[in-house]
């Protein structure tokens, strides 16, 4: 059961959507060369995200957003090298991520903290006052800005940073094709699939380990009940049909 | 994830580095946050300490009382603290009503201890139990989410409240000397203070109670008699069949009958009056001597509540609502035994639907679950996943340990023989018998019966009855009905309704007032009060009783009520 609690009303899901991609075209439009065909496009893999994210609002759908953005890419980007636009990239990157990291916190920070009309009129009648009095707390402001990025934000530096450390230190390779009769980006994807399957087998090994060890000795029981049941199951199974029926047929 | 995915290969294959490096981020970050989300799952959330106090008290088990309102205050704390976010929820046993405040929280920003206080109050009379706290956690971003259940486990026998009914006391005085309490007058003679009679003396009666004056004025030896003194003994034989056992808690008919029979019996013990019990069903009976004062009152009220935590029906066969209501407890209260990792389904070729496959499973689990929590042997999982009669009997079981009242869909409450009225009745009437044949005079018996559905097996109670009236016992005949109201043809409007279901009711409604008609006149034939729904009218009528045989008077009150 998925714990974040489902929006209230459709009206209220497609208002949310509806402004979300509206910062999603203002940044496209910023990122990306305008034109005719990218607007047709744009348009058309808004409204599908729309109804996308409108059916599917109660599941994570950050990614959704993102759609868009790869499929333009995958369709338009021109292919060279890493050298030629580094820093480019990275900034599309970042914003790019930014905007899924935000968007994500933002999505469930509102779902969990959901608030009435008459709450939010109340919000923002304080907070008129409160720059009416010039009370306004700007270091506060800030403070509750950081903090509600915290950790995420830094995590989502850090994958930026990897993924870009990885494309870097794993180059394509020219020779491949007479070496190895690779074409340079399989062998680059290979190099780069073997190195992070390491990685995220390393991790998941140890965070397995230290599940099983911390299982308590009733939890360490029903897996070996129910593994020693799995080996012999056939032939157990058949026992106890037979001596079901056999009881079965004793009751009159 | 896929997403990534197939972005980074496209992008590194194709060579378009910008695709390949928002398709690796996206893959890396969600790495980063599925490694941090499980530090927290293994290393935060074991650390978590759960405190519980209800109505001030900290402790495993005690006592409440049904339909009071008691404050829980719920705290959290953990070295390590609690990481956002998360919603925490107590979890409340279904003898547990929600009435203020509130039992979940949402804890969006890093706490140390986190704090809850609401209010609930019990249903009915049984256990209750506040197995612990369900804690939700999801990752900031709302991608993973994992439930972890903090075991506090608080158990609470809950007693039956009562009332003081005001009783009617006359207002002149009608007799000499106030005997001490607990004790009446029986027109009986004995050796009370109150004159019974005078009459011609008999050779063998004490020179003493020979009446000089009047000897003297009439020239004939009289002898004087004065009444008894005796105590009025209740008893009160309550219905604890499986029929009065089923529904929610709070609204079967044994709370009913608890609720009425804890009033009278208060009534009784503040007047002094012994009072006992008799708690019969289908399979016999059990009797608490009668005995007063406040520890006795304390015994009689546990009883109650004992007899109302005890088995169930035989077992049905299982059904998927069982099932249905199995899996969902076992999976708040144990959810990590249930887990597929720890839990594991054997595999079978057969059955192939998918449908079928997630009931197989699921049925495995559960029995492999119920084989550990009843520490059966190992064999019993397999033969649970496969025995029908066996399973349903087991989840029944765990069903009611978990404080679950037996409820519809998971049995029905007719026919499937729990109106068993012969088996019922009969250990109810050698309890009378019994009762008669140890008692004194002047004694009242209160029956808190289910009869509604009994109205033709009643002859089998009437010969014990009209025993106990030839002894001069008092007997008042108390029937709870399963809609709290009294059977009353002038509630019934004459025009027909609409509607299939008020149809229905309005049919069952008249089949009750019919059964009660015929109940009715068939005990007052014999003189004996009956009453439906036990509410504080039906105690009075039981008060009443008691008043005229504390008066020691023979008159009997009418039958029809």
């Amino acid at each position: 059961m998925n714990p974040l609690p489902a929006p209230t009303s459709v009206i209220l899901r497609i208002l949310h959507a509806l402004g979300l991609f509206c910062v999603v075209l203002f940044i496209m439009d910023l990122v990306l060369p305008s034109s005719l065909e990218l607007s047709v496009f744009l348009y058309l893999a808004a409204g599908l995200a729309l109804a996308a994210t409108s059916l599917f609002w109660s599941s994570w759908w950050g990614v959704v957003l993102v759609v868009p953005i790869l499929l333009y890419l995958l369709r338009w980007e021109p292919r060279q090298g890493l050298q030629s636009g580094m820093l480019d990239d990275v900034f599309v990157t970042g914003l790019v991520m930014l905007f899924l990291v935000l968007h994500s916190r933002l999505t469930v920070d509102s779902l969990f903290q959901k608030r009435t009309w008459k709450q939010v009129r109340q919000r923002v009648r304080d907070d008129i006052q409160t720059l009416n009095e010039g009370q306004l707390n700007l270091r506060a402001m800030i403070r509750d800005g950081i903090g509600m990025i915290d950790l995420a934000g830094i995590r989502c530096v850090s994958s930026i940073a990897i993924a870009f450390a990885i494309m870097l230190l794993v180059p394509e390779d020219p020779t491949s094709v007479t070496r190895l009769r690779l074409t340079p980006g399989g062998l680059r994807a290979i190099s780069i699939g073997i190195a992070l399957g390491g990685v995220v087998f390393i991790f998941s090994t140890i965070i397995r380990a230290i599940g099983w060890r911390r299982l308590s000795p009733s939890e360490s029981r029903i897996y070996l009940r129910s593994e020693a049941i799995s080996s012999l199951f056939v032939e157990l199974r058949s026992v106890w049909k037979r001596r079901i029926k056999s009881r079965q047929k004793r009751k009159p | 994830m896929v997403l990534g995915f197939l972005g980074s290969i496209v992008g590194i294959l194709r060579g378009q580095d910008r695709l390949a490096l928002i398709s690796l981020s996206i893959l890396c970050w969600l790495f980063l946050e599925w490694i941090w989300f499980r530090w927290r799952i293994d290393i935060q959330l074991p650390q978590l300490k759960c405190c519980r106090k209800v109505n001030g008290s900290a402790k495993e088990s005690g006592v409440l009382w049904t339909n009071r309102g008691y404050e829980v205050v719920l705290e959290i704390t953990g070295s390590r603290g609690l990481s956002a976010i998360a919603r925490i929820e107590d979890m409340l046993a279904e003898n547990f009503e929600f009435v203020d405040g509130a039992n979940s929280i949402f804890v969006t920003h890093n706490e140390t201890s986190v704090k809850l206080t609401y209010t609930c109050q019990p249903r009915g009379v049984g256990t209750a139990t506040l197995p612990g706290v369900a804690i939700y956690l999801t990752d900031p971003c709302g991608m993973f989410w994992h439930r972890h259940f903090l075991s506090c486990q608080q158990t609470f026998q809950v007693l039956t409240t009562f009332v003081d009914v005001d009783e009617i006391h006359p207002v002149n005085k009608r007799v000499n000397a106030l005997p001490p309490p607990g004790i009446h007058r029986l027109q009986r003679a004995g050796m009370g203070s109150e004159l019974l009679e005078l009459r011609e003396y008999v050779p063998g009666d004490p020179p003493k109670s020979i009446a000089w004056k009047v000897s003297a004025r009439r020239d004939q030896l009289m002898t004087i008699q004065y009444e008894s003194e005796v105590p009025v003994r209740t008893t009160l034989f309550i219905d604890s069949s499986i029929s009065t056992r089923i529904g929610g808690f709070g609204a079967r008919l044994f709370d009913q009958l608890a609720f009425t029979a804890a009033s009278i019996a208060r009534s009784a013990l503040s007047s002094r009056d012994p009072v006992g019990m008799v708690l019969f069903d289908e399979h016999g009976s059990r009797r608490i001597e009668s005995g007063q004062g406040e520890r006795h009152f304390y015994r009689l009220l546990k009883e109650m509540t004992a007899i109302s935590n005890r088995g169930g029906p035989p077992s049905a066969s299982i059904n998927n609502d069982m099932i249905d209501l199995a899996w969902q407890v076992a999976s708040d209260q144990y959810p990590q035994w249930l887990s597929p990792s720890v839990n594991r389904v054997p595999f079978t070729w057969f059955p192939i639907l998918p449908h079928s496959i997630r009931k197989w499973h699921r049925r495995f689990r559960l029995a492999a679950f119920l084989s550990e929590l009843y520490n059966l042997e190992l064999q019993s999982t397999l033969e649970l996943a496969l025995d029908d009669g066996r399973f349903a009997t087991y989840i029944q079981k765990f069903l009611i340990d978990s404080g679950y009242a037996w409820l519809e869909p998971a049995i029905d409450r007719r026919g499937r023989g729990f109106h068993d009225c012969i088996a019922k009745l009969t250990p109810l009437k050698e309890a009378i018998t019994k009762a008669v044949a140890r008692g004194h005079d002047n004694e009242l018996f209160v029956i808190l019966i289910d009869l509604i559905d009994c109205t033709n097996e009643i002859s089998t109670l009437i010969p014990a009855i009209r025993t106990a009236l030839a002894r001069h016992h008092r007997v008042a005949v108390i029937c709870p009905t399963p809609d709290f109201r009294r059977p009353d043809s002038k509630n019934l409007s004459a025009e027909l309704p609409a509607e299939e279901r008020e149809l229905l009711l309005r049919a069952e409604q008249l089949r009750l007032n019919e059964a009660a008609d015929r109940l009715r006149r068939r005990l007052s034939q014999i003189g004996v009060p009956v009453t439906f729904a036990a509410d504080q009218k039906s105690i009075r009528m039981v008060l009443a009783e008691a008043d005229l045989a504390r008066n020691g008077r023979v008159t009997h009150t009418r039958g029809r009520r």
